[in-house]
Order: C-alpha cells, then structure tokens, then sequence
C-alpha cells in the first residue's frame, strides 16, 4: 500500500492497489519502434487498426465533403466551378440529407423484402423513414462519431495531462485542490454531467464534445498523477531539479514524456468510450441535428420503425458496435506491445 | 479490525465530494440560457407576475445569496421547487427514485452473478476455446450502445415472441394495490404472485440492456486480475504444498482476485448512471433518467440540479459501499486504523 | 554410501516462448544425500530456480520438463521413454509407467516429501489471509492433522523459528511482519510439513546482510534438529561457504563444476567457478581489487556454440569456441571432483594445449562492455 499514506483521495481511497492493477505502471523503457513491431505481430491488434484507420479515412472524406466544400463554396472562384456541400456525395453518388423525390421509404437491403418492396443495388442496404439511402448516411455520419471521438478524447487528454502533471509534481495543497476538483467531477455521472452542461451551454454538438471532454478530464489526471508521483522520484528528474531546471520544463520535458505510455492506452479506449457516449446523447436528441447524418440519431429515429424495417436500426448499431470494438482492440494491444508483462 | 474508524473516515471524506456536486450543478444551472420566469408564465406576463415569480424563486438575489440559500435549504432537505411541475423537487425525486434504484441494483446483481464465474473459467481455461468465447462476449459487450441493446432485445422478445413487457417497471416491494379486500389471504397471495410476475416481466429487458456493459467490463477485469494473481508468488507456494488446483482457484486466488474488480464496480456505477438514464428512455420507465432528459428540455433548472445532486449522492453512496466490502477483502486497507 | 535421497539425472527444462525455444535447464545431473545442504549456485537466468521447480513439478507453461529423470525415495519424479510410433520417424517421448501422476505427486511428494522456500518473502505470502491461517491450512494438508492440533503445531513452530508472542502473532497479516520475519515464517511452513526434502530458492537474497545472517544460523540448528536435507539455491558463493556440504555450479543450463564445498573453493576446477569466487568481497581486499566477473551472461535461447562460458572466459582458446565439454570427473582429490572445463587435457584431450588463445575483449577487471554472442559459429 505504497499510495496510501500519501493520497487521502476520495476514490482512491482504500482501492490503491486494485487502482495499480487496473493502472498499470507501464515502463516506456523500449520506445517506439519496438512497441510498433510488437503491435505488428498482434493480428488482433492489427485488426483493429485497420478499422481505426478505415474509419478515420471515412470520416476525413466525409469533412471534407460536407465541411471543407461547404465552407469554400463562398468563394466565388469554388462556386463558380460549381462546388457546394456534400458536392462530391451528389455528383458522384447520392446526397446524405436530401430526400429524393419518387425514392421508396424503409426499403430493406438487396436480397430482402418487405411491405413496401424488394431491396436494389440503387440502395444496398436498404432505405430510411424519408427514402434516404442508408449506406450514404452511414458513411457521412462516420464523421459526427470519429470526430468527437478524437476532439472530445483530445480536450480530456490535454485537460488531464495538465491538471494530473501539475498535480503530481507539485503536491501539497495545489495537488489536494486539483484532484479534489477531479474527484468532484468524476462523481457526476459522465452522461448527467455531459446532460447538465449542454442544459447550460446549448444543445448543439460542439457543447456534447467539450462535455465529453471535460468529464474525461478526471480520468486522464488520475492516471497521469499516479505515474508523476513515481516519476519525479526518479534520478533524472532529481539531477534536472538540481541542475537548476525550471519546473514548467522538467514537467514538460522529463515528466510528461515518461508518463505518456498509459495515457495513449487510455485514450485509444476513451476514443471508444466517447463515441458510445455521444451516440447516446444524439439517441437522446442531444448533438447533432437533423439533417446532418449521425449513427445515434439514425438509431433514434429508427426506433419508430422497427417493426416496419429492422435493418434501418441494425446498420447504425453494427456501426457503432465495430468502429468501437476497433478502438477497444487497438488500445488492448498497445497496452500489451508497451507492457508485456500484462500480456494475457 | 478498525473498520468502523474507516468507514467513519469515508462518510467524512464523502462530505467535500458532496458539496462539489452541489457547487457545480449549481454553476452549471446558473448558465442556463433563457429566463425560467418565461417558461412558466408564458409569453407576455405582466411586470408584476414577473417581479412576484422572481421574488418566489430569489431569481433576483446575487449569485451567492442563492447558492447559500440553495446549500441551506439542501441541509433541511428542501430541493426547492419544480418549474414545470410546480411541486417540490424532493417530492418528485422520491417518486423516480425507486425505479432507478431498482434497475441500478438489478442489472448490477446480474453483472456480477455471470461476469465473475464467466472471467474465472476464462482465466483458467486461458487461450482455449471457452476463453475465447468469453472473451469475445466481453469485447463486443464493452463495446455496444446499450440503448441499441435494448431495442433490438424489444423488438425480439416484446415484438415477436411477446414474452416480455418494454414500457414502464413495476416496483414489486410497492405492493399489487388496494383492490384486495382485507383477510382474504389466498387472494392477497395471487395478487402478490401475479405483482412480482408482472414486475419480473417488466424488468428483465432493462436489467439485460443495461447490465451488458457491466457484465462484460467486470468480466474483462476478473479474467485479467485472476491470471495476475494466478501467477503470484503465494499461489504458487501454495501449489508446492500440495494444495489441489480447485482449492486454489477458489480460496487462495478468488479472494485476491476480486480486489481490483470490486474497485471496478465502484466506478463502474457511474457508467451505469448514464446507461439508466438511456435505458429509461428506451423502456419508458419513468425514473429519474426520464425526469432529468425531460428537465432539460423544460429548462427546469431546480430539477436538473437536484436531480444531479442525486445522482451524485447514488455514486458516492455506491463508492463508500464498494470500498467497505473492498476493506472486508483486504485487511491492509484497514491496518493503522486499529491504533 | 546408502541409496541417494534425491537423484536428477540430464534434467531438461524448455520453455516454448514466441522467440524460441529457451533451454533454460540443459541436462543437469546431480544428487543429494539424507542430511546434507546441496548449493546450486550461478548468476541470475542461469536456470537455478528452474531447476529447483521442475524438482516438484512446479514448471507452468510455456515451459516444460522436456527430457530426464528425476527419481525420489525410489519414486520417479519425472521419468520418459522412448514409444515408437506406427509410421516412420523418430520415437515418441511418453512418461515411464513408473512416473507418479499429477495428483500422486501433489498427494505425495509437494509439501510432506519435498518443501520449498521462496526467494521473495514479501510475495510468498497471501496478503488476505492471517500468517497463522496459511500455515495451520498447509499443516492439515501435509501432515493429517485435524484443525486444533495443526493449529497447536503451527504455534509451536512460530515459536521454533523464533517468532516472539508467536501465540498472538498467529491471528496477524502477512503485511504486520517485516521481511525476515515473513522469511522465518515460511521456514516454519517448510519444517512443519516435515519433509525429507526443503529446497530453499534464494531464501536470503531479499533480506538484508544482518537478517540473512540470523537466518542461516536458524537453519544451520534446525537442519540439525530435524535432520532434514535441503537444496540451497543462491548467487552468492558466501552463502555457499558458510552453509552447504556439496555444491552445484550452474552456468546457462548446464552445470560446470560440481565438488564438495572445500575442494570447490580451494582446489577450483573451473574458470566459471573462479571468477565466481574472486568477485566475493574479502576483508583484505580494496574495492579496486575485486575482480567482476567480465560481461553479461548470453542468453539461454540461443547459447554460445562450443563451451558456452568461452565469450567471457580468461582461459578461453580456439578450441572452446568448437567443443562442447560435458561435466567430467577431474579431481585428483578425495572426493568426487566434477568440472566441464577443455583446460583438463588429460580428461577432455580436445586439443587444448596446442589450441591458440583467444582475445576476450572484456577479460580486464571493471570493463563490463557487453560480449558478442557465439561468435565464430562454424
């Protein structure tokens, strides 16, 4: 019980060692290149990397497409040319949000049949309540997840990075202030706590992100605080503080650095984490409005319609479900590649 | 043993976590857009009603005359008063609670009873092909909306086979109702067995919607911190005595095991929160989930807050219960509070 | 001389890793005798305390007891013979008719024949239960015992291995106990199962020098008390001095000299074993006078060809680079005297003499630079 005597932590309290099973102290002993060629002999790993980057590349296109094009279509020079939002959806495919004339509501996908109909090519996997083709929507709504997984997994990184290192290195009452504010946090519930600040700031997505964001910021602390304490004890950082080091740069340069094999293992899963949490809001009716694509939302209004066509809720689910076991294998992995010693 | 000092210690410690709830859930609400004085009078009130509505509710104190009106009314047990229902907050609290606490307690009952045998005979049949299949349940259960869960579970078993129900709960310690008349026992007794059948039928969807994700983070944890302490020292010492692999399994690595997964169901209990409040959605259960979604769509900031408020206690209270049962498993937890 | 008490003969321990195969134990031979302390001495990764657990059967996967015999009181520990299979190809290892089940050796051979004593007393014990509970369940399992006697006996031996209070210390958690006191408390374990066999796995290594002291003089007098005879595994070739009768030198698997304790030390036969001997502090000596052994151990999954010790051996020639010495008698002496060494032309007549000295780069004193592994593999 090495932690006990020196956190008086609410919720670490009593749990010090389970915390240091479920919070490995990971050794970033061998660097990069060799966690990769570990991470490389994993095929699960591997797998999940693959749907990592396939999601990443299908969001990417989908900003650009929506975001990018719309944004530069005011510009006369774009324009003129004839670019608009989801330009390249319409021209070289079908549009996500419009609702086409004549199109068939709730078709099944190709090989199925239903009340209103067999399903096409024309839509592969089938249509929604307004006629839309589902796969359209699918791919364009990979954007809403991926992006707030990153962006709200991001601000909680960074956030917590901060507060934990602050805290950590510096101790006393700076350390009891900080992780008292993170504990408080943490005792919210993150989706009331999420619910709660978007009540206050507004119910637009970038109010679910931030609030994501900052209910994840007691989780990276904690862990970054723990791996601080036992960091600045080290001989480097010792030898930097007697060479004369100012603190700012010993945390930015020594501690940060030595500490950040867990944190990216923690946020590969909070990417997972997040995207759960924000298909859970939109399911709500908190995020992204309509007509903007997004998995959540599409399951939220297939909801109505599940005894008409199921597949309207089983694609956005299956969506969901993979692009998160993606992530969830992929940190899995890393954790093994940087700590073989966990490796079960 | 000093346990009593610890969870002394414990209810103390919970204190400042309690009236950080408080200071944020109160900041938060004081940021909400919109005058609640237009919410309930509508469009065009006159001067007067707005200034007797602010008056009523203190809206026109500073900040921190509020937040120390808030803190001491709290300390009495006085919520305030709902915008949109127009009845204390406490009253309507007390009456969600129980649903929520029911399905809370319910589908944690059931992550544990099948997560820590499933994560134990994944350990000890590691790399076989029952691990992988646990494994594998683990994996995608961490990893599914649990709303979607519960949708797909209604559309098979209300939809198609109709052996369920997929709106509301029946709280079956409420009792099935006045209708019996008084000394028939036999009729009491069928109406009890039909009131617990009925709220079985309600709850057992809810109860897998939302336990999913327990059930497979606990599992995922129990087979990762079984297979450490399988590897401990004093397991292995108790082998090279001769002690059988059962009993080892079961007494000398079981109780060690389960330190680091009753932390995990302390904060897992937050987790949970956040699927309740889906899954009361989903369900139509009215809970406290429903009440503080429907809040915020009212902007019935006195709710929002107490309903978070609540909230928070639930987590705290789950916390200090995980920690005690984790200082009953561990007796270095408790060591230096005996003197 | 009677039957010996313990007989290995080529042990063989591997384990199946995913970069290969790591021979961790490579045919060791050896025995012990009733009442005598047997030292099996060499740096870490030198596959003592494999060796030590593959005596009970204790090796876990991936590793495996590949080939050998291990017999015990006329009972085969481990033990293999050749099946032929119906089609062509090498011959099938299969475990001897003889060699006692699982069940049969946790039954009858952990704990009542044979005990062990970890390295590491803080880890040994299970920190969720009392010191006295852990010891009393081992009592019943061992020795018959109903609960109270057991618990009777589990007192007395607390008291034995001079634990004060032992009465009230019974109901105490292993974390209440400092480092020795945990270590006196799994010697007790070992003694109270009354086993004809202790094998003590680095038991001082973890404490310190005073404390590691007081535990050598308890189990010098218990060792007499009880008659009982033990395998002492250790790095230290104090240790062995001060505490063994025979000693093992092992070196990547394989054992390079094996003599009693006197002759070890003052009529060495092995270059290993000397380099052991001169790293050991000695009160006349300067710092700058002790002499490290030079260089880091290669690494058991893929030993240097030839006499695995000639990448960091003074006395290495041309020769020890190609030829591989088994363990051989060479003592002049009384006893028997047993060294794998290519320098005793007389035994090995592998060219030695005429072969031409090798340069090992790292002979010098303090130069520790890292050696190059089987180099010269022809």
């Amino acid at each position: 019980m090495a932690t006990q005597s020196e956190s008086d932590d609410f919720l670490s309290e009593g749990s010090s060692s389970a915390q240091e099973a479920e919070e490995p102290e990971i050794e970033a002993r061998v660097g990069w290149r060799y966690t990769l060629s570990q991470v490389k002999r994993d095929a699960t790993a591997m797998a999940g990397l693959f749907v990592v980057g396939l999601m990443t590349l299908m969001a990417t296109f989908s900003f650009v497409d929506a975001e990018l094009f719309a944004f530069l279509a005011q510009f006369e020079t774009f324009a003129s040319v004839g670019v608009e939002k989801y330009w390249f959806a319409k021209h070289f495919w079908v549009s996500p949000i419009a609702e086409p004339q004549g199109s068939i509501q709730l078709l099944p996908p190709v090989g199925m049949e239903n009340q209103f109909g067999a399903g096409t090519w024309a839509h592969p996997l089938g249509t929604d309540d307004r006629g839309r083709d589902i796969l359209v929507r699918l791919v364009y709504g990979s954007r809403i997840a991926i992006e707030v997984g990153y962006i709200s997994t991001a601000i909680g990184l960074v956030g917590g990075v901060l507060v934990g290192a602050i805290a950590g290195y510096y101790g006393g009452w700076t350390d009891d202030v900080l992780m008292r504010a993170a504990e408080t946090l943490y005792a919210i519930p993150f989706l009331v706590l999420v619910l709660a600040f978007m009540a206050a700031f507004g119910r637009s997505l970038m109010f679910a992100m931030i609030g994501v964001g900052v209910a994840s910021i007691p989780t990276f602390a904690r862990l970054i605080r723990s791996r601080v304490v036992s960091v600045r004890e080290e001989d480097y950082v010792e030898a930097a503080e007697a060479a004369g080091v100012r603190d700012r740069n010993i945390i930015l340069r020594h501690v940060i650095p030595n500490s950040f094999a867990p944190v990216l293992v923690q946020g590969t899963l909070q990417v997972g984490y997040s995207i759960l949490i924000v298909a859970g809001l939109s399911f709500l009716g908190f995020g992204v409005q309509p007509p903007t694509p997004s998995w959540g939302q599409m399951l939220s209004t297939s909801k109505d319609y599940m005894l008409q066509n199921v597949w309207f809720s089983i694609w956005p689910g299956l969506a969901i479900l993979i692009t998160v076991v993606g992530f969830n294998v992929f940190g899995d992995g890393l954790r093994d590649a940087l700590d073989p010693r966990l490796k079960n | 043993m000093g346990i009593y000092r610890y969870t002394i210690r414990r209810l103390l410690q919970a204190i400042p976590v309690l009236l950080g709830i408080i200071t944020i859930t109160f900041l938060l609400s004081d940021a909400i857009p919109g005058d609640p004085v237009q919410i309930m009078l509508g469009p065009s009130p006159s001067q007067a009603q707005i200034e007797a509505i602010r008056a009523k509710y203190g809206l026109n104190q500073p900040l921190y005359v509020r937040y120390g009106n808030y803190v001491w009314g709290l300390l009495h047990g006085d919520l305030g008063e709902s915008l949109y229902y127009q009845v204390p907050v406490l009253l309507k609290i007390k009456q969600r609670l129980p649903a929520t606490l029911l399905l809370l307690i319910s589908s944690f009952a059931f992550a544990i009873v099948t997560a820590i045998p499933l994560g134990v005979i994944s350990a000890k049949r590691r790399n076989k092909p029952t691990d992988h299949i646990s494994r594998v349940i683990a994996l995608v259960g961490v990893s599914t909306p649990s709303f979607w869960i519960g949708l797909m579970m209604i559309l098979i078993f209300v939809y198609h086979l109709g052996w369920f129900e997929s709106t509301g709960l029946v709280i079956p310690w409420e009792g099935p109702g006045p209708l019996i008349a008084p000394g028939n026992q036999a009729a009491a007794l069928g109406a009890w067995t039909d009131h617990l059948v009925e709220s079985a039928r309600h709850l057992l969807l809810p109860t897998l919607s939302l336990g999913t994700l327990q059930m497979a983070a606990i599992t995922r944890i129990e087979r990762s911190s079984m297979l450490e302490v399988l590897s401990e020292d004093y397991v292995q010492l108790a082998r090279a005595y001769g002690v059988s692999e059962r009993t080892i399994l079961r007494k000398h690595a079981f109780r060690n095991a389960q330190l680091p997964v009753i932390t995990l169901i302390g904060l897992q209990i937050t987790a949970a929160i956040g699927g309740a409040v889906l899954t009361e959605t989903v369900f139509a259960i009215n809970g406290m989930g429903t009440l503080i979604v429907n809040s915020i769509y009212r902007q019935d900031f006195p709710t929002i807050m107490g309903t978070t408020f609540f909230y928070g206690l639930v987590f705290v209270i789950g916390v200090i219960v995980t920690d005690i049962s984790y200082a009953y498993v561990d007796p270095r937890v408790t060591y230096g509070e005996a003197e | 001389m009677s039957e010996p008490l313990l007989e290995v003969e080529d042990l063989r321990t591997q384990f199946f890793t995913e970069d290969g195969v790591v021979r961790a134990v490579d045919g060791i031979s050896f025995t012990v005798n009733e009442g005598e302390i047997v030292g099996l001495v060499g740096e870490s990764g030198a596959g003592k305390s494999v060796a030590a657990s593959s005596i009970m059967r204790l090796v876990e996967q991936p590793g495996e007891i590949v080939g050998g015999e291990i017999r015990f009181k006329g009972e085969t520990i481990f033990g293999l013979e050749d099946v032929e299979r119906d089609g062509d190809g090498p011959p099938e290892k299969v475990p001897r008719d003889d060699m006692l089940s699982n069940a049969e050796v946790r039954e009858r051979i952990r704990g009542r024949e044979i005990a062990i004593i970890f390295q590491d007393p803080m880890e040994s014990l299970n920190p969720v239960f009392t010191v006295g509970g852990q010891l009393r369940e081992f009592i019943e399992i061992n020795r018959d015992l109903p609960e109270n006697e057991a618990r009777d006996l589990a007192v007395h031996m607390l008291r034995e291995v001079g634990i004060p209070e032992a009465e009230e210390r019974y109901d105490d958690y292993p974390h209440q106990f400092s480092g020795g006191m945990r270590q006196r408390v799994l010697i007790a374990m070992a003694l109270a199962c009354e086993p004809s066999l202790i094998i003590a796995d680095e038991p001082t290594t973890a404490l310190d020098v005073t404390v590691e002291g007081q535990i050598l003089d308890l189990v010098d007098d218990l060792q007499g008390k009880y008659d009982t005879s033990f395998i002492w595994v250790t790095h230290d070739m104090g240790v062995v001095a001060e505490i063994c009768d025979r000693v093992n030198v092992m070196y990547l698997g394989e054992i390079v000299e094996q003599a009693d304790v006197d002759s070890l030390f003052h009529d060495t036969q092995h270059p290993y074993t000397k380099a052991l001997l001169n790293s050991i502090p000695r009160p006349d000596q300067s710092v700058g006078e002790l002499n490290p052994i030079a260089g880091v151990m290669p690494e058991a999954i893929n030993p240097p060809s030839g006499c695995r010790f000639h990448t960091r051996c003074p006395e290495a020639r041309e020769v020890c680079t190609r030829t591989h010495p088994g363990c051989r008698e060479v003592g002049d002496g009384d006893g028997p005297h047993r060294a794998a060494c290519l320098k005793h032309e007389g035994v090995f007549n592998a060219g030695y003499v005429e072969s031409e000295s090798i340069e090992n780069k790292t002979t010098g004193g303090f130069d520790v630079g890292l050696t190059e592994e089987g180099e010269a593999d022809d």
